[in-house]
């Protein structure tokens, strides 16, 4: 089907017969109730993270920029959920940046007060006419509309560092990457690009650390859940292909307890500690294998669980396996977590305890948006 | 961006092309200025990179993007294949 948009239409057999077809508009469901925000923390670039793909997945529809709108819009729109980016708070551009030499990681760079002004709006109900960042151009664009949201997310590099922000935010979730896995996720990202060494992708690690170190990395003490994504440790690192390196993943889900929003998934028995190997007799696993751990911890002063999952699935049985061993995973029923897996499919980490502890995050946004709202939430299909 | 408003390798290219220059500028940077500048250049460096990287995704998960007639008109507007009825 050559259809460009809704309204322009190739003159091909296939694209007339489109054109009358294409009248279909999409109108996002009238918002009645509350706001529930949630905040991201993490160092990818905004909006078209994995993360975000797989928590706006479980309530259906598919994220798209505004329409109509500026192309180079950070901001996703799906049925129930809007995601904003918050580069689209930089008070300084590339060149202001560059001027004063000035990270976008640094506190300077962000119009704080704005980014409260406008969260806050939304998250009342009423729309936001905010700024959009170009990444490409690297300047400020026009502002773009944002109407408010069921569920709205803001995602980026400071979702929690301001405090009036941080106090708006329902549930808050932050994804720390260990430096090795940075480090190996940026080879296979950039290595290939024309330009780009093993020398400057080192370069531009070290030289943002020190501003990461400074302004980013604490304020994950706020979230309620983080996950932690490090290297394996089933097999050793000489023992692992290059190809491999970043691919074979340890994953940590540390959840805060106590909190009246969400209930903590666990293995076996809340409070215990256990290993579990599910590989065995019942289920084959290829090489490395997995590996989970359960049990109790403490992230800076306040009481966590941790779920960990080390190694990769091979197979739909072990997913379906290892999902029903586990407990308040907030699923609505029998293989949801595993039919969300199936449909995200072609997502990077599917294979590995990102995809898996990012699906059981969203089943947690869900909650907590059921238990605001005090509404039901209806299971994608 | 093209009109249609769907990515292209041709968008892809655009930034591959600021990335290398960016490279370029933070190396520059690194030794005629202070490590203040120096890390605001490789940051650069970083954004674009990671803007490429989502380009390339954004151009792979568009059907329209990846079809073949779509590419031909890019350079052949003028085609008889590529006229374009508009409400």
């Amino acid at each position: 089907m050559q259809t460009l948009n809704a309204n322009r239409v190739r003159a091909t057999p296939a694209g007339l017969q489109a054109r009358s077809r294409a009248r279909v508009c999409r109108v996002q469901a009238a918002k009645d109730g509350k706001t529930v925000v949630i905040g991201l923390a993490a160092d990818s670039g905004c909006g078209k993270s994995t993360f975000m793909r797989r928590m706006t997945s479980i309530f259906g529809g598919s994220a798209k920029p505004p329409a109509g709108g500026n192309p180079d819009s950070n901001t996703l729109i799906s049925d129930m959920t809007t995601v904003i980016c918050l580069d689209d708070y930089h008070c300084l551009d590339r060149k202001g940046r560059a001027e004063k030499g000035v990270t976008a990681l640094a506190p300077e760079a962000q119009n704080f007060d704005l980014m409260y002004e406008q969260v806050k709006a939304m998250k009342e109900g009423k729309a936001a006419d905010k700024p959009i960042y170009n990444h490409v151009t690297g300047a400020l664009d026009a502002p773009e509309k944002i109407e408010s949201p069921n569920i709205l997310v803001i995602e980026g590099l400071h979702p929690f560092y301001d405090e009036r922000v941080r106090d708006l935010l329902d549930f808050k979730v932050y994804l720390d990457i260990s430096d090795e896995i940075k480090f190996a996720w940026k080879i296979q990202r950039d290595m290939a690009e024309r330009g780009h060494s093993l020398d400057s992708i080192k370069k531009s690690i070290e030289a943002r650390k020190p501003d990461f170190d400074a302004y980013i990395d604490p304020q994950k003490k706020h979230a309620d859940m983080i996950i932690q994504v490090l290297p394996t440790q089933l097999v050793l690192p000489t023992q692992l292909v290059p190809d491999d390196e970043g691919k074979i993943l340890r994953v940590r889900l540390i959840q805060k307890e106590g909190k009246k929003l969400f209930d903590p998934v666990y293995l076996f028995d809340e409070g215990s500690t256990i290993s579990w190997i599910p590989c065995g007799r019942k289920l084959t696993c290829s090489f490395p294998g997995i590996k989970f751990y359960y049990g109790p911890d403490t992230w800076y002063g306040e009481d966590v669980s941790v779920l960990e999952m080390d190694g990769q699935f091979d197979k739909l049985e072990e997913l379906i396996y290892v999902e029903s061993h586990l407990s308040n995973t907030s699923a609505k029923f029998y293989g949801e977590i595993t039919q969300q897996m199936l449909k995200n499919s072609s997502f990077p980490g599917s294979n590995n305890g990102t995809g898996l502890l990012q699906t059981i995050i969203g089943l947690k946004v869900r909650e907590v948006y059921e238990r605001i709202t005090e509404k039901e939430v209806v299971p994608v299909s | 961006m093209r009109s249609s408003g769907h990515p292209s390798m041709k968008d892809v290219e655009e930034i591959e092309k600021k990335v290398e220059q960016a490279i370029k500028d933070a190396d520059t940077t690194c030794k005629e200025s202070d490590a203040a500048h120096c890390a605001a250049a490789w940051d650069n460096v970083e954004e674009l990179s990671a803007a490429a990287a989502h380009k390339k995704v954004a151009v792979q998960n568009d059907p329209i993007s990846t079809d073949p007639l779509e590419q031909f008109c890019d350079d052949n507007p003028d085609a008889d294949e590529c006229r374009v009825y508009e409400d």
